[in-house]
C-alpha cells in the first residue's frame, strides 16, 4: 500500500480547516490567565532498583485485591438479580443503559492522565454511579440479544469499580506508581464500556448479506492483528519489557476483540441466524474474560500468568474463526 | 506589541514565558498551533473536542516550560503533551455528551461501506496506533520527528507505524476495492 495511497486517504479523512478564530481563542485564555510555569511535574519520583522490587510486590498484592474485589462485586449484584421471565425490550435496555452513564460532567477527566491530581475526587464521586449501573445489569433480564453482552459490562463495571476503590485508596496514600497501575485496570473497563455502549444505542438489525459482510470484515480485522499485535507469546514479553511491550499487544489485541463483539450488536443478525450468532458472541464473551485476566497479568507484568491466557486467548480464537466461517461460508 | 514580539528570539520568548507572560508562551505557540490541532482533531475527531484539547494542552505546556531541554525544539514536545491531553479525553469520553455526534454518523447510514470508511476503522485502532498513523500520515513527519514526540528511536518509530498500517491493511482494501 501504499505508503502514497494512505497520505491520500488519511487526509481525505480527516483534512478540515483549523476553526475561525481558534488560535486567537487560545492566546486570549493565555493572556487573561497567566499561570506560572513549575520547574517539575507533582508526583515525579526517582526509584531504586531495591524500591522498585518493593513496589512490583505491593503492586502484585493491590491486583490480588483489586481481582477479589471484582469477584466480591458481581457476587453481590448476583444476589440481587430478578428471576428470569419477564425480558426487558431492546429499547427499555438501551434507555436503561443511557439513563445509567452519570450525567455529562467529566468525571473522569478529573483524574489527570499525568500526575493524577483530581484522582480522589474523581475516584469517590465515580464509584457510587458506576455501582448503580452494574446493579442495575444485574437486577436485569435483557432482551435475548443483549444477554451475552450484558454478563460482559457486568464483569467490566465490577473490574472499573473495584480498580477505582484501589485509585481512591493509592489517592490518600500518595502512590502514584499505584495510582497509574489502578487507572490502567480501570482503563480497559471503561474504553470496552463505551466502545459497547455505543454498540448497544445503535443496535441495528441487519440483511443475511450484510451481517455476514459485517462478521467477515470484523474476522478479517482480527486476523490481520495476528503477529502485528504481538499475537505470540514468545514475542511477547511483559516481565521486562523487551521484544513486544506487553500492554501494547493488550490494547491492540483487546481492542479488536472488543470491536468484534460491538460490531455484532451494530450490524445485528437477522433472526433466521440468531443461534450461530449467539455461539459466535459466546466465543467472544469467554475471550473477553481472558482478556479480562490478561490484563491483570500486564499490569502487574506477571509473564507465566500472561503466556497461560495467551494460549487460552489463542484456543478461543480458532473457536471464533470456526463459527464466523460458519456464518460468512 | 505584535511587531515586538515577532523580532523576539525562541529564547527570549521562552525566557518571557517562563516570567508568566501569557502572550510570549502564545507566540512561542502560533506556528505549531495547526499542527497541533490536526494532531488533536486526528485522535478525537471532532472539532469542538480537539480545540478545547489544545487549550488545555497550551496551559499545562506552559506550566511545565521549565522542563523544555535547552536546544531541543518546541514542536515534538508540544504535540507530545497535546496528544497526552487528548489521551485523556477520549478515556473522559465514557461520560461525555460528545458521544452523541458519535450516534448520529452510526446510525445515518445502514450502508455497509460507509461503515467500513477509513475514519471509523481510525477510531477502531487503539489509542497509540491512531496517533502514529496521524503522525506519519496527517501530519506528514518524517520518523526521526515521530520518535521525538513519542520518546522512542527512528527505528521503533517505523514498526509501529508498520504494526499500524497492518492493522488498517483489510479495511482499506475493502475501501479501495469499493471504489
Amino acid at each position: 500500500m501504499e505508503e502514497r495511497f494512505l497520505f491520500t486517504q488519511v487526509h481525505e479523512a480527516l483534512d478540515i480547516p483549523t476553526p475561525p478564530g481558534a488560535y486567537e481563542r487560545l492566546r486570549m485564555q493565555l493572556t487573561k490567565k497567566p499561570v506560572r510555569p513549575f520547574p517539575w511535574p507533582a508526583l515525579q519520583t526517582r526509584w531504586s532498583k531495591m524500591s522498585f522490587r518493593f513496589a512490583a510486590g505491593l503492586a502484585i498484592i493491590a491486583i490480588a485485591v483489586v481481582a477479589a474485589a471484582a469477584a466480591v462485586a458481581i457476587h453481590n449484584s448476583t444476589n440481587n438479580s430478578s428471576p428470569a421471565g419477564s425480558r426487558m425490550s431492546i429499547q427499555a435496555y438501551q434507555k436503561m443503559v443511557e439513563a445509567d452513564r452519570p450525567n455529562p460532567v467529566n468525571v473522569w477527566a478529573a483524574c489527570d492522565d499525568n500526575v493524577h491530581t483530581g484522582c480522589l475526587r474523581s475516584g469517590q464521586g465515580t464509584i457510587p454511579l458506576i455501582q448503580k449501573w452494574l446493579d442495575d445489569t444485574s437486577r436485569t433480564n435483557p432482551p435475548q440479544r443483549f444477554v451475552v453482552v450484558n454478563q460482559e459490562m457486568r464483569r467490566h463495571l465490577a473490574q472499573v469499580i473495584a480498580a477505582l476503590k484501589a485509585l481512591v485508596a493509592d489517592s490518600q496514600a500518595n502512590d502514584a506508581a499505584g495510582m497509574s497501575r489502578d487507572y490502567d485496570i480501570a482503563a480497559y473497563g471503561v474504553n470496552w464500556t463505551e466502545m459497547i455502549d455505543v454498540a448497544i444505542g445503535s443496535y441495528q438489525e441487519v440483511a443475511p448479506a450484510t451481517y455476514a459482510q459485517s462478521v467477515l470484515r470484523q474476522t478479517q480485522a482480527l486476523d490481520g492483528c495476528g503477529a502485528p499485535c504481538g499475537f505470540d507469546s514468545e514475542a511477547t514479553n511483559c516481565a521486562t519489557s523487551t521484544g513486544f511491550n506487553c500492554s501494547n499487544f493488550f490494547s491492540q489485541v483487546a481492542v479488536t476483540f472488543g470491536g468484534f463483539q460491538a460490531g455484532l450488536i451494530e450490524n445485528a443478525a437477522p433472526s433466521s441466524g440468531i443461534a450461530q450468532d449467539m455461539r459466535l458472541q459466546n466465543d467472544l464473551a469467554q475471550a473477553d474474560g481472558v482478556l479480562l485476566a490478561m490484563n491483570l497479568d500486564a499490569v502487574a507484568r506477571n509473564q507465566a500468568r500472561f503466556n497461560s491466557d495467551m494460549a487460552q486467548l489463542k484456543r478461543i480464537k480458532a473457536q471464533i474463526d470456526q463459527d464466523a466461517a460458519s456464518i460468512t461460508g | 506589541m505584535h511587531g515586538q514580539l515577532f523580532s523576539q528570539t525562541e529564547a527570549e520568548l521562552i525566557q518571557a514565558a517562563l516570567r508568566g507572560d501569557g502572550s510570549a508562551f502564545a507566540e512561542l505557540l502560533r506556528p505549531h498551533y495547526q499542527s497541533a490541532f490536526r494532531v488533536a482533531y486526528g485522535l478525537l475527531h471532532d472539532s469542538t473536542e480537539a480545540e478545547d484539547a489544545v487549550q488545555e494542552a497550551a496551559f499545562k505546556a506552559w506550566r511545565r516550560l521549565g522542563n523544555l531541554r535547552q536546544g531541543s525544539s518546541l514542536r515534538p514536545w508540544f504535540l507530545a503533551i497535546v496528544a497526552n491531553q487528548c489521551r485523556g479525553t477520549s478515556q473522559s469520553k465514557w461520560w461525555s455528551v460528545a458521544r452523541g455526534e458519535k450516534l448520529e454518523r452510526e446510525t445515518e447510514s445502514v450502508d455497509i461501506a460507509a461503515a467500513v470508511d477509513l475514519r471509523r476503522a481510525l477510531l477502531r485502532l487503539s489509542y497509540d496506533e491512531r496517533l502514529i498513523v496521524v503522525l506519519r500520515y496527517y501530519l506528514d513527519m518524517p520518523f526521526e520527528e515521530i520518535a521525538t514526540t513519542l520518546g522512542i528511536t527512528p527505528k521503533a518509530a517505523r514498526n509501529r507505524v508498520e504494526r499500524a498500517v497492518h492493522r488498517l491493511r483489510p479495511i482499506v482494501q475493502i475501501q479501495g476495492a469499493a471504489v
